[in-house]
């Protein structure tokens, strides 16, 4: 092994201390292996310099927050030895966090308890108060061996002797004389942390530790009694506990009580592979996006794009598009890859086809999330058996409905597409909230929810919802629409049964602008959904045309290199000669 | 608690006292005792205010924000060659390919076919490069002239990066006139930010003009990346910026923080300025750190006017941490504590991101979209931003 692998920085060239940037270091190149993160037991991470080099971080299975802040580092023989101390802050629900210390079980139930977390360190009493334990990294100056330490208590107690009632003097005991003020397992929950760190130093550093010891001590108890200071005493059943971990030396046999840990496993490849048989690892997720017309599925897609882009993961679309002219791939395509599915829908038209474009968008690009952008006619049920065939290419992940939000009680009313895609959803978006009266908007979400209890419902203006929801725990559950509508596809309504038709018309001159704005007003009007690009004379750019629901948009186009001018126009029981009548509108020869 | 047999439990205690009592209160107590780490604790957290000087201004012009043109050729490249902690110099990408194929090279091996033409025959280098390299036109570059007015009045002139591909960054400098700028002595000395391929590779191309100009690279570049400047025909004086504060001239100093970064690259090195009665500038390259580290370490490690963060130009990577709560949203609290005046972004810079500095209230300076740059919300090729008490 060598350490300078990880970072190049010598400690010598380090001023003020050098063990937190390896921590840093190795925390940050797991992350860039995101999937392999995930199995390590990595939930979330946030680094915090403001108030001292410190992280708060969530972990797999564990509804709190642990805590780790640098206290500094001392040279040990030809070693440095970095000291941290760990803290464990438990969710406000959580039975544990009733026996914390009590200002720290008052603390907890305060509103502003995540924000206080967020910057621990700030305040004597997150940081005190929640602490579990002590954490050491000892790195040999050759960059040939590290070790890992953790020591807590097996139970971390204050006695109150004689109580303590409150307020004080009245009698009302919250402690009763001879109670504990405050028992924490604190070595169970040091250990979860620890745990994780290790795993990851065996993968970063691609073998498992050389060595491992526990040690047990005797420990100390806390007492309390008013008026004077805090005693500390042996405590017959409370333990210190060390354990270390050491890589790098010369190789023994794992003993005692840890011989199935991570961290004698995560430095084999294979591991994660086992951890994971149904792929979650190896497979990108594949996330379906389906909603109404023109409810916004294009922008929260870019928006989730540039989430994902932002954490190095890579998007790639899928998305079909009923009418001959994608529109929406040429809007996404300057970031992401993006196969068009034209002609069609997915849902009823594309059999078979779907696993051979999957399969060539994931041999040549090899992206973290595949993105089905399903056409906003396409029934949800209808994709599932395609969803069957694709199973072994990708891991399922969530459906995600976007719905127009002030069209929202319409469109379930007279659509039975629409309603589908609402009650076979496991997010479910209603976006465009900005439009809504301030009292609609939870009336909507009841709706909602009345509609589909399982989904988790968000409202949003331009798709902006939090993206880290759909990495949420709580998704992982295993009940995804995918499973729930497999064993019942048995082909459902279409667009074709609701009489939505499509129609394309091509603009390869400029537009009247006096004649542009009522044109399409009138078009609007009777037309579901419009969209499409096209020419203004006098302008630079081309001007982007979205209308759904009788509600006309217009914006200017900069960077969009494509020639096709066309408008497409999508709605029920359209007249044959619809497109044909715009474009007389529009001032041109039909 | 069995024996906790009193007139109200202990979870009644804690849920009333959350909403009554004030935090202090039950600490008063004598319950417990903070004192011995907390003095421990304070040493390490008061703020340094290291002093670097002010200047009078700080301009940057826009050479390339284009590192590249198709960003799903680009991912795609990276993933096809096994992900994001492969090393830069084995994609064979331009100007190290060597005919082998996507992931199968090596700098040494690609350096060779073209390292006796640097840097001065550039196009037939690139010429060579595109025959054997994957997705050669592909390549763009990042660079950025830095223009520092002192309190004298005299402007210095840097470079903050030299960007990617030798023929696009030559129409570059060509066209914002970076060759002659450097063919006359003007520019004082070039900055490369971090060692990824779009930010440095194009090296030569500020070589061919200026092969003796002085250099400033974060100390933490890899062998190959070291090697490189001498086989790009260097000859000037190189500058290895250890982790921290490095002064420049009054009012500008470098930062260089350890952070890995993905392709196998580490460290990045940011732009400090002090701009008089404004306050504090930065100027990034990518700002890998993220934008929350960036911020707290300037809080932290530096004395600037008014105690204020007035503004900032480059690229802006926000986190690289997914964060443990999924509805925070690190940039918009971040953007709650500063009070930006003045705000250039572009590069690595999302739309979205964009988007929220404007919802913060904080001015963008938005760009013309020329020259391949291709949205006005940001500053694009050719536009540039200026720092300045007016």
């Amino acid at each position: 092994m060598d350490l300078f692998e990880i970072t190049p920085l010598r400690p010598e060239d380090a001023p003020g201390s050098w063990i937190p940037g390896l921590l840093r270091a190795l925390l940050l190149r797991t992350q860039f292996s995101h999937a392999r993160a995930r199995v390590l037991g990595w939930r979330g991470i946030r680094p915090s310099l403001a108030f001292g080099e410190c992280w708060t971080f969530r972990l797999r299975g564990l509804p709190g927050v642990h805590g780790l802040l640098f206290e500094g580092e001392e040279p040990e023989g030809d070693a440095l030895r970095g000291e941290f101390s760990l803290h464990y802050f438990p969710a406000p629900d959580e039975p544990r966090a009733e026996m914390l210390p009590l200002a720290a079980g008052v603390l907890c139930q305060r509103p502003e308890y995540w924000d206080l977390v967020r910057e621990f360190p700030a305040r004597d009493e997150t940081r005190e108060l929640f602490r579990t334990g002590a954490l050491h990294l000892r790195a040999a100056a050759s960059g040939r061996s590290l070790g890992l330490e953790l020591a807590a208590l097996s139970r971390q107690v204050t006695l109150a002797p004689a109580g303590l009632d409150w307020p004080p003097g009245s009698g009302n005991f919250v402690v009763p004389p001879g109670g504990r003020e405050s028992d924490v397992a604190a070595w169970a929950l040091s250990l979860p942390l620890f745990r994780v760190l290790a795993a990851t130093l065996s993968f970063q550093l691609g073998e498992p530790p050389s060595s491992q010891a526990l040690e047990r001590l005797p420990g100390r108890v806390r007492v309390w009694r008013a008026g004077r200071p805090l005693e500390e005493r042996p405590g017959p059943d409370v333990r210190l506990l060390r354990l270390r971990l050491d890589w790098g030396g010369p190789q023994t046999e794992p003993a005692g009580p840890f011989r199935r840990q991570p961290w004698l496993e995560s430095h084999r490849a294979r591991w994660f592979e086992e951890q994971t048989p149904d792929g979650r690892d190896r497979l990108p997720e594949l996330l379906v996006l389906t909603g109404f017309l023109g409810a916004g599925k294009t922008t929260l897609l870019r928006r989730f794009i540039e989430h994902n882009q932002q954490h190095n993961r890579f998007v790639a679309v899928i998305q079909n598009e009923i009418g001959a002219v994608g529109l929406d791939g040429r809007l996404l395509e300057q970031d992401s890859p993006v196969l068009e599915m034209d002609e069609g829908c997915v849902c009823c038209s594309l059999s078979g086809q779907l696993k051979k474009g999957l399969a060539r968008i994931l041999e040549r690009f090899r992206p973290d999330v595949v993105v089905l952008e399903m056409s906003g006619l396409a029934n949800p049920k209808n994709i599932l058996a395609e969803l069957r065939e694709v199973r072994d290419l990708v891991r399922r992940g969530p459906v995600l409905a976007v719905a127009d939000a002030p069209d929202l009680e319409r469109a379930l009313a007279e659509s039975a597409v629409a309603r589908d895609q609402l009650e076979h959803a496991d997010v479910l978006v209603l976006n465009k909230c900005d439009l809504l009266a301030p009292d609609q908007a939870g009336r909507l979400e009841r709706l909602a929810r009345e509609r589909n209890p399982r989904a988790l419902v968000l409202t949003a203006v331009e798709g902006a919802i939090p993206f880290g929801l759909l990495q949420d725990p709580d998704l992982e559950r295993s009940a995804l629409a995918w499973d729930d509508l497999l064993p019942h596809f048995h082909g459902h309504g279409t667009h074709a049964d609701e009489d939505f038709t499509a129609q394309t018309l091509r603009l390869p001159a400029p537009v009247d602008p006096e004649r542009l704005r009522p044109a399409l007003e009138r078009a609007a009007a009777r037309a579901f959904r419009i969209k499409g690009v096209l020419d203004v004379p006098g302008e630079e750019d081309p001007v982007l045309v979205q209308a759904v629901a009788g509600r006309l948009n217009l914006e200017p186009l900069p960077g969009y290199e494509r020639s096709e001018r066309f408008l497409v126009c999508i709605g029920r029981g359209l007249p044959a000669d619809f497109a044909a009548s715009l474009a007389r509108d529009l001032g041109r020869p039909a | 608690m069995s024996e906790n047999k009193t007139p109200f439990t202990r979870r009644d205690f804690i849920k009333g006292a959350a909403l009554g009592l004030g935090l202090g209160a039950i600490g008063a107590m004598g319950l417990y005792s903070y004192s011995p780490m907390s003095r421990k604790h304070i040493a390490q957290v008061q703020r340094k205010q290291g002093d670097f000087g002010v200047c009078r201004g700080v301009k940057c012009r826009v050479i390339s924000e284009t590192s590249w043109f198709d960003n799903s050729q680009l991912m795609g490249d990276i993933k096809a060659a096994g992900g994001l902690l492969v090393d830069q110099y084995t994609y064979n990408w331009p100007p190290f390919g060597d005919g082998t194929g996507l992931g199968k090279g090596s700098y040494e091996k690609g350096v060779a076919k073209i390292k006796h033409l640097l840097p001065n025959k550039l196009e037939e280098a690139w010429e060579i490069a595109k025959g054997l390299s994957v997705h050669p036109d592909n390549a763009g570059g990042f660079a950025a002239l830095v223009e520092v007015e002192d309190m004298d009045g005299k402007v210095h002139k840097y470079l903050l990066d030299s960007g990617w591909s030798y023929k696009w960054m030559d129409e570059a400098f060509k066209r914002e006139g970076i060759d002659k700028m450097l063919a006359n002595g003007e520019i004082e000395a070039l900055f490369i930010s971090h060692e990824h391929f779009d930010h440095y590779w194009g090296l030569p191309v500020t070589l061919k003009y200026a092969p003796n100009i002085k250099m400033y690279i974060p100390d933490t570049f890899y062998p190959a990346g070291l090697q490189y400047i001498a086989d790009a025909g260097h000859k000037g004086e190189l500058v290895k910026v250890k982790k921290g504060l490095c002064p420049i001239i009054p009012g500008m100093a470098t930062y260089v923080f350890d952070v890995p970064i993905i392709c196998k690259v580490f460290g990045e090195q940011s732009m400090y300025f002090n701009v008089a009665d404004l306050g504090l500038v930065s100027v990034t390259g990518c700002c890998h750190q993220g934008i929350i580290l960036f911020a707290d370490t300037a809080y932290k490690e530096l004395r600037y006017e008014k105690d204020k963060f007035h503004g900032l130009y480059g690229g802006l990577h926000i986190s690289p941490f997914d964060d443990w709560d999924p509805k925070y949203d690190d940039l918009v609290i971040g953007l709650k504590k500063w009070e930006l005046e003045k705000v250039g972004c572009n590069h690595c810079t999302g739309l979205v991101t964009a988007k929220k500095f404007v919802d913060a209230g904080y001015p963008m300076v938005k760009g013309t979209a020329r020259f391949r740059s291709k949205d006005p919300n940001y500053l694009g090729n050719g536009d540039s931003i200026e720092f300045r008490k007016a």
